[in-house]
């Protein structure tokens, strides 16, 4: 069964458009939603939980449609959300909203709950409002991780941490995803902690899908080539996803099949392919 | 239901703490001055009347709003929590004005049950009138667009402070005979602004229903 079946979803605001936006999440596997601030990344996390409404396209999260479906309800108690802003009332201690979740979710492990907050080592008589921006995070993913989730959606939970921190949480998810019924929808505009953890990268820009794939497929098909302007104009045009002409030479991202066997490819990364074909994808509009 | 409830409960003792000791001592000193009740019986459900709408306000600003929808509830019963706990809010700061009556009439001498039916069915329209206006207008608005609202606010609060004000005596008690019209008039109020509170929660169940965060 896949987690996610997200097909053509259109949801048009002013100046901007998520344009049928289609993408599969396999049960067991995480994907990563890579793009610019304001590519639409969020817009299609609330349009899956039904905090926004879609104009147009279907969404079956964990079989369930979602879509203009009023008893998403039950499927919501499969799923472990933490949004940009966590969402917890800012007066609230941790041990109330576990309280509230608790007689939210059907399945709530109190004494899980409190092994995370002792995990993350988070303050009980603490106001939420309160909490730093890492420690929200963490007391999102603490209650997202306590009523045995099979999917948890995560709406950019790297963005403000340190690095120290943001390394811990991929640990968590690694941790998570070795249930092969867990799977995870990230969204992130930091690359490098996506790449360490996802199977599968969604590049999204300007409210456009660029690509859904493997990780390792992209990895394994896309190289980095390094030469003159002249030689990079010979190349079979197709071959070239993205590309950059400096007073140093030429750089681009080219597909390994089409491009001749004498030109030496190095290895790409996840950043380096988004980057270049995002530019590429500007520069064409 | 229960986690909203209880989400809602939470935000109201949590955030309005300083209200709450603020009311609790205009209460014991509304008690003190037993020769004028007027303003302690009218404030308490007037005052729990605004306290959902601090705690609409309140869940804006933490983004309450977008992740309860994350959560296993449909649109319709996170209105509903609020409208309920609106009303068990109300109906509590009716019946202690009407307690606060009974102790301080009987104290006097002058206890009316009649009286004490009109203190309490006052309240809980007073209480009630404010969120039957305001919530679909904040659900659909947002508290903070709601400036013009709150001019609306003062002038109902003003007017409906007025009325009442002008409905009991300096005596505390009630204007009005146990017979005729007037006998009915708190208990007509009381039905209409029920009825509109019902209309109301209706209302903003199809806002939200629509509403996109």
């Amino acid at each position: 069964m896949n987690a996610i079946e997200i097909n053509e979803l259109t949801k048009k605001y002013k100046g901007f458009t998520l344009d049928k936006i289609s993408f599969t999440l396999p049960q067991g596997c995480v994907l990563g939603l890579i793009g610019e601030n304001g590519a639409g990344k969020s817009t299609i996390i609330k349009t899956m939980l039904g905090i926004t409404h879609s104009d147009r396209g279907s969404i079956k999260v964990l079989g369930t449609e979602m879509n203009g479906n009023a008893n998403q309800g039950t499927v919501k108690n499969d799923i472990g959300v933490v949004l940009d802003d966590v969402g917890f009332p800012s007066m609230m201690r941790l041990p109330q909203i576990g309280k509230v979740l608790a007689n939210s979710y059907n399945d709530w492990d109190g004494r899980l709950f409190e092994d995370y907050l002792k995990r993350f080592d988070l303050p009980k008589n603490k106001a939420f409002g309160d909490f730093s921006k890492g420690m929200k995070i963490r007391a999102g993913l603490a209650a997202a991780l306590s009523h045995n989730a099979k999917l948890l959606i995560l709406d950019e939970p790297t963005s403000g941490l340190d690095p120290l921190v943001r390394d811990e949480l991929i640990d968590l998810l690694g941790d998570y995803t070795r249930d092969e019924s867990h799977s995870i929808l990230i969204s992130s505009h930091i690359v490098s902690d996506l790449e360490k953890l996802c199977d599968y990268i969604a590049f999204l820009h300007k409210g456009k899908l660029m690509l859904c794939e493997e990780k390792d497929t992209l990895l394994e098909r896309y190289g980095l080539l390094h030469t003159s302007p002249e030689k990079l104009a010979e190349l079979d045009q197709s071959a070239i996803m993205g590309s950059k002409i400096t007073n140093y030479g030429a750089e681009a991202i080219v597909d390994r099949q089409l491009v001749p066997s004498n030109f030496e490819l190095s290895q790409i990364g996840i950043e380096d392919l988004f980057i270049f074909m995002a530019k590429e994808r500007k520069e064409a509009q | 239901m229960k986690g909203l409830l209880i989400k809602e409960w939470y935000s109201i003792t949590g955030m309005s703490n300083f209200k709450m000791m603020l009311l609790f001592a205009v209460g014991v000193l509304g008690f003190g001055f037993l020769d004028n009740m007027r303003f302690m019986l009218l404030l308490l459900p007037l005052v729990a009347g605004i306290f959902p709408r601090s705690v609409l306000s309140c869940d804006e600003n933490s983004k309450w709003q977008q992740f309860s929808l994350a959560l296993p509830y449909s649109r319709s019963e996170i209105v509903s929590a609020k409208y309920i706990m609106t009303l068990v809010l109300c109906g509590c700061s009716a019946l202690v004005s009407g307690i606060f009556y009974t102790v301080a009439t009987s104290l006097k001498g002058d206890f009316d049950f009649h009286n004490l039916a009109f203190i309490v069915l006052l309240g809980l329209g007073t209480g009630l009138l404010i969120p039957s206006i305001s919530t679909p207008i904040d659900l659909r608005f947002g508290t903070a667009n709601g400036k013009i609202l709150s001019l609306i606010w003062g002038g109902l609060l003003g007017g409906s402070g007025g009325l009442l004000m002008n409905w009991f005596g300096s005596d505390g008690v009630a204007k009005t005979s146990s017979s005729g019209i007037t006998a009915y008039l708190p208990f007509i109020a009381a039905g209409v602004i029920l009825l509109l509170y019902t209309f109301s929660w209706k209302l903003s169940v199809k806002i939200y229903e629509k509403r996109e965060f």
